[in-house]
């Protein structure tokens, strides 16, 4: 099982250097000039020089690769050419914003409504709780998550003004501390009453925009698993013992319908951190997706190239833990 | 013996299977709804010069005087911050969109499929580089990688058709890739060898024919897919640009004026819902007819 992990971990590792050689090559092998662009429209040759120098953008692409990659084993990912302060900072301050939005999206809005009412649709198999959810389930599909995103935020929040529409706190509420980053947790933990509203207000809206694809495609691959496994011989073995109907749906239909719904859930994770690049936008949320649209917008390659590596750390990682808790789920299999 | 190398080439599917395939298909409502959808789309994309009202809408006109006309039955879907009547610059979008789609999906095919079947044919350190260099690309949301191509080869329709090309392709090497490996083992390609056929007519002749369910599945859900990312790149202003009736680009000039225009950014948005919902339909029943077994992948 160790042995597995390292192995995994090792390739994953690879992985990730061989995505900073493409990206390093997509940003440097370009006919757009980023020094120029940093300049601004009405800087002289030398201030551009300058830059190209500051930026160590007039060395031989090797080099610029080498001091990039180094610099990373450092935990410096370069500065940014937008924001001028060192990417490694502006990640450490957007990544948690990102974090906490989408796993809060995937467990209170993706996940665990998916599975109860993919479980549910099958138990209750064509009556009418699953005539109800198998439509929503097949219309969130194709529901484009930004537009979703401002529909909910001109409704919700513009038009009726039940909640907020955009940011992570409210102007005059402060940050609730820094203990995880999450301004939900770190609310809770500080007892900070009004804070924690605030970001659960904040948080509601741009997580039910990201969540629905994803709750669409859980419920629905929950409720094919749960209808087989309804068809299993455990499961009528089970009624005949007469165990009740709870013990039933909880310990043989959801255990066993989980395994490839667990598969579902790592990778919507990782479609949901693309997701929130549109979400992030709409809803002016300070993470990592607004900052790759800023970056984009302003070819801030360092950026650019620190969220894409960040990103794939933890697409990389949700697949690995994906693959074990799929052993924890099903114990038949093994890893070697 | 020459006589035996011109032998048709072992189809994926005898007559049989074909009607059987047939059978499930047309008996699933779905499958209907989804060829509907998509047939109208290609009807509207073929015609819309023809079909939309104002012709000259779906460019640069500018009337001021009819600025943000709610819909009515002069203009269905209402008009734009200049005028503009969004129901033309909406159906003349359908073309721009499937336009997107198409070559997206062709060009992502294009190169990956040739690649899967390379890499699952072959094996040794073909398969190990095709396969690392295409994890390198799976390693992160494509669209991510999209906007980080789009960036550095500056906003605009052509760019974005380019950058979701270069994200797409891998996904399909991934599935013919897995797909070869089972096929090579099937007898009629031990019986191809033996007759001394050559590698790639093998290849492209029976193993080809052989992986076609899940190339047409995965192409029939990549069209909403690529249409709905085409769409968010229009939408964060660095896909297709103004005055272009793009989706994405519609939704984002009208997110301004949602206030007094809550039709400007609806009716885009409803578009590529549909659109995106009659490749998925249409994409869920062919992989029920053709190949049951996909489902957990198509799920996703």
């Amino acid at each position: 099982m160790l042995a597995y992990i390292a192995r995994r971990l090792f390739f994953l590792s690879l992985t990730l250097l061989g995505l900073s050689v493409v990206t390093f090559f997509i940003s440097r092998v370009v006919p757009s000039d980023p020094a120029r662009l940093a300049a601004g429209p009405y800087a002289t040759e030398d201030m551009v020089q300058k830059i190209r120098q500051e930026f160590g953008l007039d060395k031989p692409l090797a080099v610029q690769y080498w001091n990039y990659i180094s610099g990373i084993f450092r935990g410096d990912f370069g500065r940014s050419i937008r924001t001028r302060r060192p990417v490694s900072q502006d990640l450490g301050r957007f990544y948690p914003a990102t974090l906490e939005l989408v796993l809060f999206s995937l467990v209170v809005f993706g996940a665990i409504p998916g599975v109860m009412l993919g479980v549910l649709s099958a138990y209750y198999h064509d009556r009418w709780v699953d005539q109800l959810v198998r439509p929503i389930s097949i219309i969130g599909l194709g529901l484009p998550g930004f537009w979703l995103a401002l529909m909910l935020q001109s409704l919700v929040a513009s038009k009726l003004g039940l909640l907020p529409v955009g940011g992570r706190l409210s102007l005059g509420v402060s940050s609730p501390g820094s203990i995880t980053h999450f301004f939900l947790i770190d609310s809770l933990f500080t007892g900070n009453g009004r804070a924690f509203l605030d970001a659960l207000k904040h948080i509601l809206l741009p997580s039910i925009s990201l969540a629905f694809p994803a709750f669409a495609s859980i419920t629905r691959l929950t409720r094919a698993e749960a209808l087989d496994v309804l068809n299993a011989d455990y499961v009528r073995t089970a009624w005949a013992k007469g165990v009740s109907g709870l013990r039933v749906l909880w310990r043989h239909i959801l255990r066993n319908a989980m395994i490839p719904t667990t598969t579902m859930i790592g990778l919507r994770f990782g479609w949901m951190l693309g997701g929130t690049i549109m979400v992030e936008t709409v809803f002016n949320w300070p993470g990592l997706g607004l900052y790759a649209v800023q970056a984009a917008t302003f070819s801030d390659f360092n950026a650019i190239m620190g969220v894409t590596l960040l990103i794939g750390l933890n697409f990389g990682v949700a697949n690995l833990t994906v693959d074990l808790l799929y052993g924890v789920l099903d114990p038949r299999i093994r890893y070697e | 013996m020459s006589d035996l190398r011109e032998t048709k080439p072992i189809k994926g599917r005898s007559a049989t299977e074909t009607r059987r395939v047939m059978r499930v298909f047309l008996r699933n409502p779905l499958s209907i709804l989804g060829m509907s959808m998509v047939a109208m789309f290609f009807v509207l994309a073929a015609f819309a010069p023809m079909l939309v009202p104002y012709p000259e809408d779906v460019t640069g006109a500018i009337h001021m005087k009819q600025r943000h006309l709610p819909p009515s039955s002069e203009h269905w879907f209402g008009t734009d911050e200049v005028g503009r009547d969004l129901f033309s610059r909406v159906i003349y979008g359908t073309r721009i969109s499937l336009e997107i789609g198409l070559i997206v999906v062709a060009v992502g095919a294009g190169i990956g499929v040739p690649l899967g079947l390379v890499a699952g044919f072959f094996g040794g350190w073909v398969e190990q580089l095709i396969m690392r260099i295409t994890d390198i690309f799976l390693a992160v949301p494509g669209i991510l990688l999209a906007i980080a191509i789009v960036a550095a080869l500056g906003p605009g329709m052509t760019n974005a058709m380019v950058a979701l090309s270069i994200v797409w392709w891998p996904g399909y090497v991934r599935i013919v890739h897995g797909k070869v490996k089972t096929v090579r083992e099937e007898a009629y390609v031990e019986a191809g060898r033996a007759l001394g056929l050559n590698s790639m007519r093998i290849l492209f002749r029976h193993v080809l024919p052989n992986c076609m369910s899940p190339i047409l599945v995965k192409a029939s859900m990549d069209m909403g897919m690529a249409i709905l990312s085409a769409a968010g790149l229009g939408f964060i202003g660095i896909g297709a640009q103004p005055p272009i009736p793009e989706w994405g680009a519609i939704i984002s000039e009208g997110r301004r004026y949602f206030s007094v225009a809550w039709w400007h950014s609806t009716f885009p948005g409803l578009a590529i819902w549909f659109t995106v919902l009659g490749f998925n339909f249409l994409g869920d029943a062919l992989r029920d007819a053709l190949d049951p077994k996909m489902r957990m992948q198509a799920l996703g």
